[in-house]
């Protein structure tokens, strides 16, 4: 066989090239497997929040990624399965704690997947920082985590924080008022939980900075069964808005009671549970309109096969903090594409400065949080869409009054 | 490992003592968190076994004494010495056991059980409400500048005292009275025993370990709020300890054991299943199988009565 | 007017306290096993309600045809199985008791976990008669004035076969002393084994009613246990209008007390009231003393 002399120096070429690998790249073996290890809440009362927005992201996620071969390892040329290795911390954070640390030390895993909450998560930081592994706490959100973002190099939150996530609502009221469709006059509730309280004296400051009058303002504790007295209460103040920074459960209770008697404010906001299957469940169409924390890109690249492929595993529609957990994994799998081999040090420093696609957006961090984070989505048409900030692709313009009929 | 020695085994359980002090040298640090826990927990279900399993008050207020414990050392940490904070946390603990103690005088059986359930709910509900209005803030963060070596070390001593201290106790006629007490508190009262005094005093001291136990572990979660300090799974866990253990010394201890982290199946995920069934089904073996008694459970049945428990 | 309202929905909200408890009165005041995995049951008549609406479109009241016939005879077995024969190797009463409460609650966490396995743990809810029912110019929600009447029914009806038949003469003295009870040639175990299903029926028929208002999840078995034994606790065990104002009660604690207070106490005045009933009467409201 002859071969022309191009060929022949691109061979040789190549040959010297790869003689000249270094020897350890060539002659070292990829890992079997990249082993991904988490400590979630598989029983208890944070189950149900773990279950939905991380723990099946997490299973889905490794599907995927298997079904395609696995994470390409460029550094030993060759795909890589991964493996995950879970843990039920039972809702405790002396568990989580427990836990993780047996995941880095005894089980030795590559990675670290967050549980779910902030509270666990933030017990959490401490220790993946210690032993350099980057993690990003999707459901972490709390005012001092920007300062707390600088004691741990290798935490990342990508979560909205409260002040972020109140201050467009106030500017989106004094703007309504602005243009007189609105008295300016808002009742605000918020449930017992650390999240509650932050969002809710948030969202305080931000109606003080924008003229916006409080008219009613409560809490309520975790599992409380009736609501109504509540909603009867902010009914009578006739707000404008009605705002709860609520937990799922409640966000179910308040949806369902403000139907049946009747409230129907021009701007209805909850909180936490929102864009939920099992929120859509109590007002069926009446939900268009319902304002709510996050939101997403309805339109974003991979979005609707994620969706079937959701739908073909789990049997149920996602929700928008699903997609937002499963494309934060998404950054981890890019980053570890990236660097090419299995250095954490590496791949955090690549989540820090990278640009990443996602089902999800485009997500890039700064300080090690979010640049940008979806702050207010809202339902429309049946789905749930990204109003603020307005800049961010297919963020849908508000819809005002809220399209709820209630009879 | 042992946890404490048999009686005339005082050489041995010195020895295991020191070893077990000595341990963090050589073992890594995964190791030395989970036997953080596990002295906790043994710590907790010995004391609470001292009170409880003696005199069958069984006390759910558990969670409501370690709550107590994390918040004193949490409040305290920025203003005086961990050891006092430690200390305030133990005194937290004794005082509010001391009321607790007073006014339930006269609840008894499953009654007593629930009313100390209901109790520390009511607490947390409290602190929770005191919090969200007053502070405006549920969260409280805290970063103890504590190496896990001294957590270890902390506790080890406080598992050591405790077990020692109760076994010590039993002997003498304070653990006697709580005895008489379990079996037959009219009884105990008309032999002499000042029965208020002693279930006070007992209920009050074992409810100070158990706040200062929760206040050293919170050392290490960083963040705390009502829900996490007042745990209710806190209650549970120490009362299931307990039965499972027996009612020997070493009980609890060995009842502590089933604090450790759930089996994990190789080349996978765990399915939950199994993990939700390894538990019941080691509890189902050993309650199936001779085993030695719970505290609830005492050699001499209470004569002729299969009736309700005294309520 | 207002303050009418929040009267009548706070007892509504008592009916549902006193339904979730009265089959746990059943089981425990009884049948006099302290069963820690009756919530798991509650769950499961939940979800057989919500897959009777969601996979069949159908009404979820009609649930109840399998879910209850269901419940029971899994309560019956697990009498019959598992809790007799705690009964027949306890040394004495502390001890079963003892025995019941582990089983038990090993038993909660075989369910808990098969439904979050096979059921996955996330939120469910769907809406079933969620429109204002006017009583006297004051609104309430239809589905929950269904659980409230479900059950004043229910207590009535268990109030009248324990008290007015013969089979409820001898559950009662079962229930008091089952030695005597025995002596007397009553068959103590069929007469338990029959109110310990017979609680778990209640549960299945609490948790489809329920949660036609209530969200739920695969978790919060143990929420309701807790919250059927308090009810039981304050009312009187074994007592079940007891268990009615109970119910009541701490529902109007709850939603009165909070509008009169803070919205933020209602759960701590409901403590606080179950705790003073306790310091004042140490059986219980209706106890026998």
């Amino acid at each position: 066989m002859t071969m022309d002399r191009r060929t022949f120096l691109k061979a040789g070429g190549a040959a010297i090239g790869v003689a000249a690998l270094p020897g350890r790249a060539r002659g070292q073996a990829a890992p079997s497997a990249i082993r991904i290890g988490y400590a979630i809440s598989l029983s208890g009362p944070f189950a149900p929040g773990a279950q939905s927005t991380s723990w099946s992201q997490y299973k889905l996620w490794a599907k995927d990624v298997n079904d395609a071969g696995g994470i390409l390892l460029k550094k030993y040329e060759r795909k890589v399965p991964v493996e995950l290795i879970e843990y039920d911390d039972r809702s405790q954070p002396d568990e989580v704690i427990k836990l993780v640390e047996r995941l880095i030390l005894q089980d030795k895993v590559d990675f670290i997947l967050p549980p779910w909450g902030t509270h666990m998560n933030l017990a959490v930081a401490p220790i993946i920082n210690k032993h350099e592994y980057p993690v990003i706490f999707f459901t972490a959100t709390a005012l001092r985590i920007r300062e707390l973002a600088k004691r741990w190099p290798y935490a990342f939150f990508p979560l909205a924080q409260p002040d972020d996530s109140a201050a467009p609502l106030g500017t989106m009221l004094a703007t309504l008022k602005s243009q007189g469709k609105i008295k300016g006059r808002v009742a605000a509730v918020h449930v017992a939980e650390q999240t509650g309280v932050e969002l809710h004296s948030s969202f305080v400051e931000a109606c003080k900075k924008n003229g916006i009058e409080v008219v009613y303002s409560k809490s309520y504790p975790v599992g409380v069964s009736d609501l109504s007295p509540v909603i009867r209460e902010a009914m009578q103040t006739q707000p404008d808005g009605f705002f709860a920074f609520s937990y799922p459960t409640d966000t179910f209770m308040l949806a369902e009671q403000s139907s049946v008697l009747g409230f129907n404010p021009a701007i209805y906001y909850s909180a936490v549970g929102t864009p939920f299957p099992a929120f859509k469940a109590k007002l069926g169409d009446k939900v268009n309109g319902v304002l709510l924390w996050g939101g997403l890109d309805h339109k974003a690249a991979g979005l609707a096969e994620y969706r079937q492929r959701h739908r073909a595993m789990y049997n149920r529609d996602t929700e928008s903090g699903a997609v937002g957990m499963y494309a934060t994994v998404q950054v981890l799998q890019q980053s570890i594409e990236r660097v090419g081999e299995i250095d954490r040090k590496k791949i955090r420093n690549e989540i820090a400065t990278g640009t990443f696609p996602t089902i999800f957006g485009t997500l890039k961090f700064k300080d090690q949080l979010l640049i940008d984070p979806w702050t207010v989505g809202q339902w429309q048409n049946g789905e749930v869409v990204g109003v603020y900030p307005a800049q961010k692709p297919n963020a849908q313009a508000l819809l005002f009054p809220a399209e709820v009929v209630r009879g | 490992m042992s946890r404490g020695g048999r009686a005339g085994g005082w050489p041995r359980s010195r020895l295991a003592v020191v070893v077990l002090a000595i341990l963090p040298r050589f073992v890594s640090d995964y190791r030395i968190s989970l036997l953080i826990s596990i002295f906790a927990y043994v710590a907790m279900a010995t004391a609470w076994s001292f009170f409880s399993g003696a005199t069958r008050y069984i006390s759910l207020a558990t969670s409501a004494f370690v709550g107590i414990g994390v918040y004193a050392v949490t409040l305290s940490i920025d203003r005086v010495p961990l050891a006092l904070g430690l200390a305030l946390a133990a005194l937290a603990g004794f005082l509010v056991a001391l009321v607790v103690g007073l006014s339930t005088l006269r609840l008894r059986g499953v009654y007593f059980v629930i009313f100390t359930f209901g109790l520390a709910e009511l607490i947390k509900q409290l602190v929770t409400w005191y919090e969200v209005n007053r502070n405006k803030n549920l969260m409280r963060l805290v970063f103890a500048d504590v190496s896990n070596v001294f957590l270890y070390e902390v506790l080890l001593a406080v598992a050591v005292l405790t077990v020692a201290g109760s076994w010590l106790a039993g002997r003498t006629r304070l653990g006697f009275a709580l005895r008489a007490i379990g079996e037959d508190e009219t009884v105990a009262r008309h032999t002499g025993v000042n029965t208020t005094l002693v279930k006070v005093l007992v209920f009050a001291l074992t409810a100070s370990v158990i706040a200062l136990t929760g206040a050293v572990l919170s050392l290490r979660y960083s963040y705390i709020d009502p829900n996490i300090a007042f745990n209710s799974a806190w209650s549970f866990q120490v009362l299931i300890m307990s039965l499972l253990g027996g009612g020997t010394r070493l009980g609890p201890a060995a009842g502590g054991d089933s604090a450790r982290p759930p089996l994990r199946v190789p080349g996978g995920h765990v399915s939950p299943p199994l993990r939700h069934r390894a538990r019941p089904l080691l509890r189902g073996h050993r309650l199936l199988s001779p085993r030695r008694r719970g505290p609830l459970a005492r050699a001499c049945p209470r004569a002729g009565r299969v009736g309700r428990t005294a309520a | 007017m207002f303050l009418f309202e929040v009267i009548l929905n706070a007892l509504v909200l008592g009916g549902m306290y006193a339904l979730v408890a009265l089959g746990l009165n059943l089981q425990y005041g009884v049948a006099r096993m302290m069963n820690l995995s009756y919530g798991e049951f509650f769950m499961a008549g939940a979800f057989g309600a919500f897959w009777t609406v969601m996979l069949w479109k159908l009404d979820p009241l009609l649930a109840m045809i399998a879910s209850v016939p269901v419940s029971f005879v899994a309560n019956w077995l697990i009498y019959r199985f598992l809790l007799l024969r705690l009964i027949r190797r306890a040394p004495d009463q502390d001890a079963l008791d003892a025995d019941v409460i582990l089983v038990t609650f090993g038993l909660l966490f075989v369910f808990q976990g098969l439904a979050i396995v096979n059921w996955g743990g996330e939120y469910r809810g769907y809406s079933y008669l969620a429109v204002p029912v006017k009583i006297l110019g004051a609104e309430v929600a239809l589905n929950r004035l269904l659980a409230f009447l479900a059950a004043c029914v229910l207590a009535a009806v268990l109030f009248v076969i324990l008290g007015l038949t013969r089979t409820g003469a001898a559950l009662r003295a079962m229930a008091i002393d089952p030695v005597a009870a025995r002596l007397v040639g009553i068959d103590v175990l069929k007469l338990s084994a029959l109110a310990f299903a017979a609680g778990g029926a209640l549960a299945a028929i609490s948790g489809t009613l329920v949660s036609t208002f209530i969200s739920f999840s695969a978790s919060i078995g143990v929420v309701y246990t807790l919250k059927a034994l308090i009810v039981i606790i304050m009312g009187g065990v074994g007592r079940m209008m007891g268990c009615l104002a109970a119910g009541l009660l701490l529902g109007l604690a709850e939603s009165l007390g909070g509008y009169l207070t803070d919205p933020g106490l209602t759960l701590a005045i409901n403590f606080a009231l179950f705790l003073i009933v306790l310091l004042v009467r140490p059986t219980g409201l209706f106890s026998r003393g």
